[in-house]
């Protein structure tokens, strides 16, 4: 057995099925879409190969590109500003001894099991102007000069998603702690609160160090995540009104198939691979930690 | 690390590419495979259109092929529907895979231009010229958005033209005449405001809806010389008829002409808001008829129709209409028997078929008449006010084609929330100057 695995004809055979298919379906249409990035090309006519013109027109000339790339930074910002300490925060709450532990546990991790699809649309009812629940609710309370058009006003879109997007995920997030924090061992925290640590000292000295790896994968996770959204946006606003909130991903999408400019759909969607690679690269060495022992 | 190697890899492949020299490959024209044998074989044509199934249209259209396959043994058409936009996309990529079906409903202008520039439509110029009583039913003028380098691409069923919408009844109850000039709109506007009724019914969330208006306003305002300009790339944005026209989409827009949010509203409710009379005008194309007049609708008997009014001392005519030849079918080059297909495009403008598009409250693309006691009054009314018209000036996001037409859209919308109609234009023109080939 030993001596089969070793074999290298051995090692392959059981590689090649799956690398095949990734190299297939991953990195020959990463290749492609490089190559398109390069041609202006509107699927139909004759490419023009161009260079890195398209690259240059994105960056110096197109208002709209820039546009999207601020957002998708505020996107991530914002997530990770948001989402992160109240994950956390959740987690260590629900890893103490309260009641209703796994309801509670159910409840925030709920929006994660709902398609993208029906949140958008669920939130899209919550800020209608006309009959949605905060409009009418500020009515109520005699607040209309908060009264907004949320979605369709390009001042209050970004935040509005924003919202919608933290609520969407942070129930993830947070279960993803609470694994970590469950994996401290007991005694640790025990030893601390004989020797009286506060629950601010527990979560500041004992909790928060042991469970850095964590944070550093799932800033990771959440800041790659945030760079290529897109769903919830095409569903709530399709980046409108007037681009107030296209995202690179969802502004890819408008240019491919929208306006068939097909050779800058690709170069912009070559542009958010390298964000992705040099933010997640950046991240993980901001978080590197040495092997955990506890 | 495996990232970033990966990462240089694609570099490597890239610049690889480059250096090679990739010479662009022709795309593979289809050389519209071989005509059928006319003995006893079955040909099946494939018809790509869009709307929904139980469209009052589609039903006659859906008529129209089991009416061509009853009397043609040896052709046999099949037809699917595709809602709206979704057709746009599915019709580009099949066009793109080379894998087009025979026929497929298409628009003027800028939708049609890049489908013939890269070969994949068969023009149906000889067959027109063959067969001049078939050219001769259609409206003079029709084929303008169709014709292509002097030859003509698509036959179209109906028109299309955007009218102003009235409720009679609401005008009489406030003593209002139409308004025929800005002046008057804006008198009518307050009127009505007092009163608690909302002058337009406007649902902009998709930005096309408020376009329509600022469109008309500026070709009210300088004629269609500045767009047709555009158009031709020897003028811009910055023409002052359409900076005049964003300016008052957005006088219109702060005199609450249009519904609380406006921005965020569908177009299919703000057509009920004028159909229970919550609002007075609604300003659409006439493809709203039908969703105006159907059985039972509220407005039977109070609903009238008007020309756009004209904006003090602009030049353009208040007999030129807002529009577009509309239910057009093109043939594509790999058709496989162009000849029935052709015969298709005869029987839909036949006036057996296109009396069922009348009757269904349509203006028609040809000269049939109607047996006025069948026909749709408000139609009537509408072709009686065109009978004058000077000009059909196409829609600017169908003329432009997708990339800048929705450019123009998004400007508008974002004028009427208070976006600076020069800014608004500036940025539209770098657009236009990248974007618009």
């Amino acid at each position: 057995m030993e001596s089969m695995l070793k074999n290298k004809k051995t090692i392959l055979s059981f590689i090649l099925p799956g690398l095949i298919i990734y190299i297939l379906i991953v990195i020959i249409p990463i290749l492609n879409t490089i190559y398109h990035s390069a041609f202006k090309w509107n699927i139909l006519g004759s490419k023009n190969f161009i260079g890195f013109d398209n690259f240059v027109n994105m960056f110096t000339r197109d208002k709209i590109f820039i546009k999207s790339m601020k957002n998708t930074f505020l996107l991530m910002i914002s997530s990770l500003v948001i989402q992160t300490p109240l994950a956390i925060l959740l987690a260590v709450a629900l890893s103490g001894n309260i009641k209703f532990k796994r309801y509670y546990k159910t409840v925030f991790f709920m929006p994660n099991i709902i398609a993208s699809v029906a949140i958008g649309l669920l939130w899209s009812f919550i800020y209608n102007p006309e009959f949605g629940i905060i409009n009418r609710l500020l009515e109520a309370v005699g607040l209309n000069s908060l009264k907004r058009l949320w979605l369709a006003d390009m001042k209050t879109v970004m935040p509005s998603i924003i919202v919608v997007i933290c609520w969407q995920f942070i129930g993830y997030h947070m279960i993803l702690y609470l694994a970590a924090i469950e994996n401290i061992p007991k005694d640790l925290r025990e030893a601390a609160l004989i020797d009286g640590v506060n629950s601010v000292k527990m979560l500041w000295y004992i909790t928060l160090p042991l469970i850095r790896h964590m944070i550093g994968i799932d800033v990771v996770l959440m800041a790659t995540g945030s760079l290529r959204f897109f769903d919830l946006i095409y569903v709530m606003t399709n980046g409108g009104p007037n681009h107030a909130s296209e995202v690179i991903a969802s502004y890819m999408y408008y240019k491919s198939f929208r306006d068939y400019q097909y050779g800058y759909g690709s170069a912009v969607s070559v542009v958010l691979l390298v964000l992705c690679l040099v933010i997640a690269y950046i991240l993980q060495r901001l978080f590197r930690s040495e092997k955990l022992e506890y | 690390m495996k990232k970033i190697a990966l990462l240089l890899l694609c570099v490597c492949f890239f610049a690889a590419s480059v250096l090679t020299g990739c010479t662009p490959t022709p795309t593979a024209e289809g050389t519209g495979g071989t005509e059928a044998a006319t003995g006893k074989e079955l040909t099946t044509l494939k018809i790509e259109a869009w709307g929904i199934e139980t469209d009052p249209n589609s039903v006659i259209i859906k008529e129209a092929v089991q009416l061509y396959n009853q009397r043609n043994d040896n052709v046999e058409l099949t037809i699917e529907f595709t809602e709206q936009e979704q057709y746009k996309t599915k019709i580009a990529t099949l066009m793109a895979a080379n894998e087009a079906p025979d026929l497929f409903n298409t628009w003027a202008a800028g939708f049609l231009k890049p489908f013939v520039t890269s070969g994949k439509v068969y023009s149906i110029s000889e067959d027109l010229d063959k067969d001049p009583e078939w050219k001769n039913r259609f409206v003079p003028g029709i084929f303008a958005g169709f014709t292509y380098d002097g030859k003509i691409y698509a036959s179209p069923n109906t028109q299309t033209v955007v009218c102003l919408f009235y409720n009679k009844e609401i005008f009489d109850k406030y003593n209002l005449e139409v308004p025929e000039t800005y002046e008057e709109l804006k008198t009518v506007v307050k009127t009505l405001n007092d009163n608690g009724i909302i002058p337009f019914a406007l649902g902009n969330k998709a930005p096309w809806v408020g376009a329509m208006y600022s469109e008309l306003v500026a070709n009210r305002i300088g004629g269609s010389e500045p767009f047709d300009k555009v158009y031709n790339k020897t003028g811009t944005w910055l023409d002052p008829s359409f900076i005049k026209a964003g300016e008052i989409m957005y006088e219109l827009a702060q005199m609450n002409a249009f519904p609380e949010g406006f921005n965020a509203l569908d177009n299919d409710p703000s057509r009920e808001m004028f159909l229970e009379g919550k609002a007075a005008m609604h300003v659409m194309g006439s493809w709203a008829i039908q969703q105006l007049t159907y059985e039972g609708s509220p407005l039977i008997g109070k609903l009238d129709v008007a020309k756009f009014p004209a904006i003090e001392g602009g030049k353009g005519d208040i007999n030129n209409w807002l529009g577009q030849p509309d239910q057009s079918f093109a043939i594509s080059a790999r058709c496989k028997d162009k000849e029935a297909a052709v015969k298709f495009l005869k029987l839909m403008a036949d006036p057996e078929i296109q009396l069922k598009f009348a009757e269904a409250g349509n203006l028609i693309a040809t000269n049939a008449q109607l047996d006025p006691a069948k026909a749709n009054p408000i139609a009537t009314k509408v072709a009686e006010l065109q009978k004058d018209m000077n000009e059909l000036f196409i829609f600017y996001d169908v003329a432009l084609g997708a990339a800048v037409g929705n450019e123009y859209n998004n400007a508008i919308q974002a004028i009427t929330a208070g976006t600076d109609p020069v800014e608004a234009f500036t940025t539209l023109q770098e657009y236009t100057e990248q974007n618009y080939e």
